[in-house]
């Protein structure tokens, strides 16, 4: 199979699981998820022939997304600002959803509390991403990605609990 | 108190197919202009040194010499960190990168904080040199403009270094704080 195919089936199959996982990294930033998505897949064609194989695809991919998005943290404002600012020049005006970013709101700001590494486990596991690979992502043992995943999940639950009330 | 797996059942709900092109588009990236704007300051130093060379003004040339010097060695360190952050692999696991990260940042803040200063002395000592030179050659208007207009260029330099400190500092206690 071409690497080109290869790629654009790797892209329609985790598009929007990686939006999901920038999304939650971004606070519901729709527009910013959106661009940071892209240049997730950007990197990933660019770093294509890199790939050794010691993982499956995917994994190497939501490591590659991963990174990216904690990247999100070493660019400046202005970089951030041109790059939502050329999303919203390229792409047609959008009526606003009714299903994610009112609902997930707490949420977001919940996950946003948690380290990089817990957010990142999170976000995979709400992706049904298995707790072997999200280990290999990671780079934690299995066991502490079984420990961590029970402890978040009883902190989320806390924390939007505490949220609401 | 709901179940975290009540709250989330409708998380993959959320989807981005409006907005996510079917091909992607290559975007701009932000690029480091630093190396330009030193590379271009250097180039106009060296210009004017061999412009004015004059093998007896030995103080003018100890000064010129230091002014460039540290420029140069500004951009060396410049293009040595460029490479270090083009290096960092994307494909290792989040707990490998963290790390990396992490030193590279630590290498920038001593860039800024260590040989940034020194350079910045380096390059203000090759100024004063130039000073007296300055007096004996140029006229008394343009003596004086030369004198004050380097005021605010230093001031600018060292609000800029404190800036660069500021932001590699906050930096770093993000990424600390995305380990523990």
């Amino acid at each position: 199979m071409s690497q080109n195919i290869e790629f654009q089936e790797l892209y329609a199959g985790y598009k929007e699981k990686v939006y999901r996982l920038c999304l939650g990294y971004l606070k519901g930033d729709e527009a910013l998820a959106v661009y940071l998505t892209q240049d997730v897949f950007i990197k990933v064609h660019e770093h294509w022939a890199s790939f050794k194989g010691n993982s499956s695809r995917p994994t190497w991919l939501y490591r590659i997304a991963v990174n990216t998005c904690l990247n999100q943290l070493r660019r400046d404002k202005k970089y951030k600002k041109v790059g939502v600012d050329q999303l919203h020049d390229h792409a047609a005006p959008q009526e606003p959803k009714d299903n994610s970013s009112h609902n997930f709101e707490e949420l977001y700001r919940c996950i946003n509390k948690l380290n990089a590494i817990n957010k990142s486990i999170i976000l995979l596991e709400l992706e049904d991403v298995p707790q072997q690979e999200i280990a290999e992502i990671i780079g934690i043992n299995h066991g502490a990605v079984r420990t961590r995943i029970n402890r978040i999940k009883d902190q989320l639950s806390k924390c939007i609990d505490y949220e609401r009330f | 108190m709901k179940d975290f797996n009540t709250l989330t059942e409708d998380w993959k709900t959320q989807t981005a197919s409006d907005l996510l092109p079917e091909q992607f588009q290559a975007m701009k990236s932000k690029q480091s202009y630093t190396v330009v704007v030193l590379s271009v300051t250097a180039i106009i130093l060296i210009g004017f040194a061999i412009w004015v060379f004059h093998p007896q003004a030995l103080v003018f040339t100890v000064g010129i010499t230091l002014m460039i010097l540290s420029l140069v060695v500004r951009i060396i360190l410049e293009i040595i960190s460029i490479k270090e952050n083009n290096s960092l692999k994307l494909d290792t696991s989040l707990h490998t990168y963290v790390e990396k990260i992490k030193r590279y940042h630590q290498n920038r803040l001593k860039i800024h904080k260590v040989w940034t200063p020194a350079l910045l002395f380096t390059y203000w000592l090759g100024f004063l040199l130039l000073i007296p030179t300055f007096k004996e050659n140029l006229s008394d208007f343009m003596f004086q403009y030369v004198c004050w207009s380097s005021i605010p260029i230093a001031i600018v330099m060292i609000w800029l270094i404190a800036r660069e400190i500021k932001k590699e500092n906050s930096l770093l206690v993000q990424i600390e704080n995305s380990l523990t």
